[in-house]
């Protein structure tokens, strides 16, 4: 009963997420090294902003997102949970577990841009979405050119 | 069993295989796979001889949205797996919750212990 899935793009996630923290110019993630065991899984987070808004949206499929901490302390957003699967494993066999559970946190600094007192979060279809609203100050505003 | 089928069609498309879990108990096989951000209106789940097929579009971000940095992997979801033959290709049922699309896959009726009652002249 062995299997030997062919995986394509996909398997490459984790190594793709590490190579992103390299690059990390603006943002800077500070969670836990993996030698203490707690970033054995982590959500990947995506950062957006419009001329209002800067989104962080997390991928947590299999989890509630009321059951999800999240703070903002100072500039940094800290996301921490834990993904448990859903049933309980009676009788089963498991063929293939690429699933990955545990509990995690990870942190990310937030632009200077962002009012972190301004915060929303909500989640559908697995995907956590933090929504901060940017200073009024930080907004592009036009401004009008008189020639004389 | 559930066997894991290749990729299949090599399109332009970007597509992304969902991680999945496999389990089998006495009543079939249970698949769990991992679709988050996956557009439920599109999942579609098929059977065709002995291969299932899950895909399912990605909800994308609204136009005014500039990416600043981007660690999941775009694109839509796609994966096959064969269905042994002890596997019905009928009366599964699929459920999309919290971003994970779980498949139940029944035992073919024709595998099922069916017990004959014997008649006699009592």
């Amino acid at each position: 009963m062995e299997l030997i899935p062919t995986r394509g793009w996909g398997s490459g996630r984790s190594l793709q997420r590490q190579i992103n923290r390299l690059f990390d110019g603006f943002f800077t993630d500070t969670g836990f090294p993996t030698a203490w065991g707690r970033e054995a899984w982590a959500p990947a987070l995506d950062v957006a902003e419009t001329e209002e808004h800067v989104t962080v949206t997390a991928e947590i499929p299999g989890i509630d997102p009321k059951e999800l901490s999240v703070t903002v302390t100072g500039d940094v957003l800290t996301i921490e949970g834990e993904k448990r699967s859903e049933r309980e494993d009676e009788g089963k066999s498991f063929h293939l577990v690429e699933r990955t559970y545990g509990s995690f946190r990870r942190s990310i600094s937030l632009p200077g841009t962002v009012d972190p007192s301004r915060v929303e979060a909500s989640g559908k279809d697995g995907i956590l979405t933090v929504r901060l609203a940017k200073r009024e100050e930080t907004k592009p505003k036009t401004i009008d050119v008189t020639v004389s | 069993m559930v066997i894991e089928a290749s990729a299949g069609e090599a399109t332009r498309e970007l597509l992304v295989q969902p991680p999945a879990d496999v389990a089998s108990t006495k009543e079939g096989v249970h698949l769990a796979l991992e679709m988050p951000g996956a557009v439920s209106e599109s999942i579609s789940v098929t059977v065709e001889e002995d291969i299932l097929t899950v895909r399912a579009d990605r909800q994308g971000l609204p136009e005014e949205y500039r990416v600043l940095r981007r660690e999941s992997s775009p694109g839509a979801y796609a994966r096959s797996f064969r269905l042994s033959k002890d596997l019905a290709r009928e009366g599964l049922v699929a459920d999309f919750r919290l971003g994970v699309l779980t498949v139940a896959i029944p035992r073919a009726e024709h595998t099922i212990p069916r017990r004959i009652e014997v008649r006699t002249d009592n």
